[in-house]
Order: C-alpha cells, then sequence, then structure tokens
C-alpha cells in the first residue's frame, strides 16, 4: 500500500518532461541564500572522510563527502562547490582533480572528491560540510529546504617544513648612514640671479675703475716702464763704447757678445751666442719685423765673417756702430713714438 | 623619559604602516636604524629579517615626507626597501638620491644591485636603462661647479683685459680671449643643465611597481596593448601626462603607452 502511494505520488512528476520536472517541484523561493545548493530533491543523509589527517601544511588530502539517498530520489544532487563556503575558502587551498574522482557506488549513493590542501599550520580541522537538498515530502513545500551537516573531520596539521635563507646582498647594502645628516633638507641648486646679475657688472666696473685709477695715480707709469724696459739697451750701448778701440777680430767678438747679452735679456734668446739664423728666428717670434730679424741676421754673419776669415779681416767694418744701430731699431720698433 | 616611550611605542606597534606624527623627526630617524639593525641582526633568516627593514624602509620614508632631502636618507632608504624585496622603492630612491648628488659611489652601486634584480620579459632594450659609458673614475659635473667656473672664467677674462690695456702684452691679451671663450662654454653648460632640469622636473621618474604591466594605447583597459611585452617592477620610466587613474610613461628607448596609475611609483614629492 505505502508503495503504491509513492507510485500515486510520482504521478504527475513522471508524466513530465524530464527537463522541467525538477524545476517545476523545487520552489525557488527558501532557497538558504548563503549555502550552495545541491539541487538535490528527495531525502539524504551525508558524510565525509579525509585521508589522510595527518599532513603537513601546505600538502594535499582528499575529502570525500557520502550523500546516500533514503527516499526515492526525485532529483540526484550535484557536486557543490566548497570555495562558495567562507570556512572552507579561509582555511584551504583546492586542488585541481579532485572531480575525476567522483564516484557513484551505487544508485542511492553519491560520492564526491575534492583535493584541499590547509594553508596553515593552525588549521585543526575539516569543518562541517553543509548539504542543501529539497525534502518534496514536506508538506509545506517553502519549508522543504533541508541541511544536512556532516561532522567535523579532526585534522593534524603540522607547519610546513621552511629552510633558513639569508638575506641576499653585498655588504654595503647592510649599511647605514646614522645621526644628523639623514636629517638635512638640501635645496636643489638654481643659478643665483642676483649674484650672477652683481658678476656680470660688478667685474668690468671694477676693472675699469682700476685702469682709470691707476692712470690717474700713476700718469706716467708707461713711460717709466718704458724706461725699466729700455735699461737693457742702455747697458748694451755703455759696453760698446768701450769696444771702439779693440782691434777688429775682438771688436767683433764683443760687439756679438754684447748684441747676445741685449737679445737675451729681451727676447728670450738662446744662453750661448745666437746663430745669425737663431738671431732671425728670436726677433720674429717676438713679433719684430722681418726687416729687423733680417738686420740681425746680418750683423751676426759681419762678425762671423771677421772672426773667423781664414786670412784675417778683409774689409774694416764699424762693427760696434752697427751694434748701436741695430740696439736703437729694435727700441725703436718696441716703443714708437705714438705710444708714449 | 624618551628612551622608554620610543620602547613601548616600538612593542606595541611592530609593524608600521604609518608612523604617529607626535613624533619628532631625530626618534623616527632612531627607530629607522634600530629596525634596521635588527634587520642585519638576523639577515641569516630572510623571514624574520624583512619585515625589519620593511619598518626601517616605512620610519626612512617618513622622514622624506617630513621634508628630509639629502643623499644619505636616500641611500637608507633605498638600501632598506631594497633588503625589504621592494625593488621599485629601492630604484626610486637611488635615483632621488643621484640627483642630489651624481657622484655618490654608494648611491650608484646601489642602482646597480637593483637594476641587475629587475626581471625584463624580452631581450633587447625594451624597458631597460640606457648604458653608461662614462668611465666610473670620471666625476660627474655638476652645475653649481659649471656656474663657478664661468664665474672664475669670467673674472679672470675681466682682469686679463684691463691688464692688457695698461701692458699692451699679447700674452695677456690671447689669455684673455681664452677665459671669455672658456666662460661663454661654462655658461652654456649651466643652462644646458637648468634646461635639463626643468624637464625632469616637467617629466618625473616614474619606476614599474608591479609585474606584467602592459603599456596600452590609451588610459583603460579596454584599450589594447601598445606591445606585446609586458613590464616588470623596477623598469624606469618618465611620467608625460596623467588621466583618470592612469599614467602616460616614455621608457628610455622612447616607447610610449598608458599603465595603471597604481602600477607605477611616480617621483612626487
Amino acid at each position: 500500500m505505502p508503495a503504491f502511494r509513492t507510485r500515486l505520488a510520482l504521478l504527475p512528476f513522471l508524466l513530465l518532461p524530464s527537463g522541467l520536472r525538477a524545476d517545476a517541484e523545487i520552489p525557488a523561493v527558501g532557497r538558504p541564500a548563503d549555502l550552495p545548493f545541491s539541487e538535490a530533491s528527495g531525502d539524504f543523509r551525508v558524510r565525509a572522510a579525509a585521508a589522510p589527517t595527518t599532513m603537513e601544511a601546505e600538502t594535499p588530502f582528499t575529502l570525500t563527502l557520502t550523500v546516500e539517498a533514503v527516499a526515492p530520489v526525485r532529483q540526484p544532487p550535484r557536486r557543490i562547490d566548497l570555495r562558495e563556503l567562507p570556512a572552507f575558502k579561509d582555511r584551504f587551498d583546492f586542488l585541481e582533480g579532485g572531480k575525476d574522482d567522483d564516484r557513484r557506488p551505487s544508485p542511492q549513493v553519491w560520492e564526491f572528491a575534492y583535493r584541499l590542501q590547509p594553508k596553515r599550520g593552525d588549521v585543526k580541522a575539516v569543518p562541517g560540510v553543509p548539504f542543501v537538498f529539497f525534502n518534496p515530502d514536506i508538506q509545506y513545500p517553502r519549508k522543504g529546504f533541508q541541511v544536512a551537516y556532516t561532522d567535523a573531520i579532526p585534522l593534524t596539521v603540522a607547519p610546513h617544513e621552511a629552510y633558513v635563507v639569508p638575506v641576499p646582498g653585498p655588504p654595503f647594502l647592510f649599511t647605514l648612514a646614522v645621526g644628523d645628516p639623514i636629517l638635512r633638507r638640501w635645496a636643489a641648486w638654481t643659478p643665483p640671479g642676483l649674484l650672477t646679475a652683481v658678476l656680470l657688472l660688478a667685474a668690468p666696473l671694477l676693472c675699469l675703475a682700476w685702469f682709470f685709477g691707476r692712470r690717474r695715480l700713476y700718469p706716467d707709469a708707461a713711460r717709466v716702464a718704458r724706461q725699466r724696459r729700455s735699461l737693457a739697451a742702455r747697458r748694451a750701448l755703455a759696453a760698446l763704447r768701450g769696444a771702439k778701440r779693440l782691434p777688429p777680430v775682438q771688436q767683433a767678438a764683443r760687439s756679438a757678445a754684447v748684441v747676445a747679452d741685449y737679445l737675451r735679456a729681451r727676447f728670450d734668446a738662446p744662453a750661448e751666442e745666437p746663430t745669425p739664423v737663431e738671431a732671425a728666428d728670436c726677433l720674429s717670434r717676438a713679433g719684430r719685423s722681418p726687416a729687423l730679424a733680417e738686420r740681425a741676421a746680418g750683423f751676426f754673419r759681419a762678425c762671423d765673417a771677421v772672426r773667423f776669415a781664414p786670412d784675417g779681416p778683409a774689409v774694416r767694418a764699424d762693427l760696434t756702430g752697427e751694434a748701436a744701430a741695430f740696439i736703437l731699431a729694435v727700441e725703436a720698433e718696441t716703443w714708437p713714438p705714438s705710444h708714449s | 623619559m624618551a628612551p622608554v616611550a620610543l620602547l613601548i611605542f616600538a612593542v606595541l606597534a611592530p609593524s608600521h604602516e604609518t608612523v604617529p606624527s607626535g613624533l619628532a623627526n631625530a626618534d623616527v630617524a632612531r627607530l629607522a636604524e634600530d629596525e634596521f639593525r635588527r634587520g642585519v641582526e638576523l639577515r641569516g633568516d630572510r623571514d624574520k629579517a624583512v619585515p625589519h627593514f620593511r619598518a626601517a624602509a616605512d620610519y626612512f620614508d617618513e622622514l622624506r615626507r617630513r621634508g628630509a632631502r639629502n643623499p644619505e636618507l636616500y641611500r637608507n632608504l633605498g638600501n632598506a626597501c631594497l633588503l625589504a624585496d621592494d625593488l621599485p622603492c629601492a630604484v626610486l630612491s637611488y635615483r632621488r638620491g643621484l640627483a642630489l648628488d651624481p657622484n655618490d659611489a654608494d648611491l650608484q652601486a646601489g642602482l646597480n644591485e637593483a637594476r641587475g634584480r629587475v626581471v625584463y620579459a624580452a631581450p633587447g632594450g625594451f624597458g631597460r636603462p640606457p648604458d653608461d659609458r662614462r668611465p666610473p673614475w670620471l666625476p660627474r659635473m655638476r652645475s653649481e661647479w659649471f656656474f663657478a667656473g664661468a664665474a672664475v672664467c669670467y673674472v679672470a677674462a675681466c682682469f686679463l683685459l684691463t691688464r692688457w690695456l695698461m701692458t699692451r702684452s699679447r700674452r695677456l691679451l690671447a689669455s684673455a680671449v681664452v677665459a671669455f671663450v672658456a666662460a661663454a662654454g661654462l655658461t652654456a653648460l649651466v643652462v644646458q643643465a637648468v634646461r635639463s632640469e626643468r624637464e625632469e622636473r616637467d617629466r618625473p621618474l616614474a619606476v614599474v611597481a608591479a609585474d606584467g604591466v602592459l603599456l596600452r594605447k590609451g588610459d583603460g583597459l579596454a584599450y589594447p596593448p601598445r606591445y606585446e611585452t609586458p613590464l616588470n617592477q623596477g623598469v624606469e620610466a618618465r611620467r608625460l601626462f596623467g588621466r583618470d587613474g592612469w599614467v602616460q610613461i616614455e621608457l628610455s628607448g622612447g616607447e610610449v603607452g598608458w599603465a595603471p596609475r597604481e602600477d607605477v611609483l611616480v617621483d612626487e614629492p
């Protein structure tokens, strides 16, 4: 008789197209909003098992959720997503692959496998899994949603074995500047506008003041300087005066030596007596005219001709006079009358 | 009393997201140094040392926010950031310090170390800083040195010219001309340096602060990537513009693109 009654109760259900049966039977109202619904319709018992139950943190284990129908099944359970449960999401990482191990040991039993791993060493248990199903035998459909919890499964999770790793880096990274220097406030450098303006104007103004002040204080400064520079010429002319009475060879040697000394004092000529070419070069380097340089070369050539002629001096030349004239010509070109 | 307060503060607040404003700068510096030293003592265990380096970096950064600005502070901050695995912060700090003192060898060494840790997604020059071919022994000239040199040359040129007017010596005239030319050249370098600094102020340094950042053609995720190669933490660039949570940056090779603002550290006060 009960079996007949069950069959009668199932009759309208069996007459519906298969895709519509469950939707038509399971009401949308009354489902627990915070728990995943298994879509199962009937009456079920659930239990859970974990293997292994002793492990290190971040080591995977398998949680098997077994659902057993204890009454005719209107709609089979589907796999629920444990990630929707905060109690699981906070404690475990979910690995791929568990779904492949789902089994159906008998028509009334469903086994769902999950691959989990505890996130930390302080995870002590697998929380109870809430299995939500709809029981059509309950008279008020809105009250037909039932939640069956599995028992919590104690776990022994050891801390993850950790390797001590040093902080990498060269020695200078571990040094520190200490004290007040690190509190300083550097300002970015910008060109000082006022200082630049002062510098641009003050330097030439000061130089002009120096120039005109010196001219005012020492009006004869140029002449004094010229006289100072002419000291070498006066000494040379004085030395030539005594050489006029010497024999030609000695006179030539003396004149050449005096002019060489003069050139050395005025133009940094070589230490030893210059050759005609060296004398000309010396004057050219000093910026004197080519005629003056040629005149110096000619003078030294004439001196050499008198001093080193194999048969004695052929002509009697006034080499002291020529030397004096050359020195005066150099002075005249160095200090022209217009500059005085 | 102050050391006791510091000790209590250090015990009660081991992780420093923000530093209380009531602490004096000297106290913040002392806390930073203590944290850094604790990190150095624990350097054999990375997991234990890194939080202390992170805390030291936070304290040094607080000093920076309060206005301290000098190469030593930036070197400390860069070292602490690098040891705390904060590569973008380290690169930015070393670059800030080198902007103040380009000849600081420790800052340059730190920057080289940080750049060596940047992971580039592709071979080639994309995202890499330009090669510095300058010999390490050659000092980098600073604007103020150029300015001082120009001033000295200018004054010397004026002096030599005046002296030439007095003596008419050609050597003095030649020296005056050389000094004027040198002053002009150095002034040109000062102008160039000031222009460069202004340009850097307009286009501040930016450092990529996340891995896998793609430069996009526009300021939004709807725009496609401009380059396929992603940028990782520590890549240096210049910020051109900012708009609606996005910044346009230019890499050293001239590549330009948009990146989310939160993925880029910008050298802003």
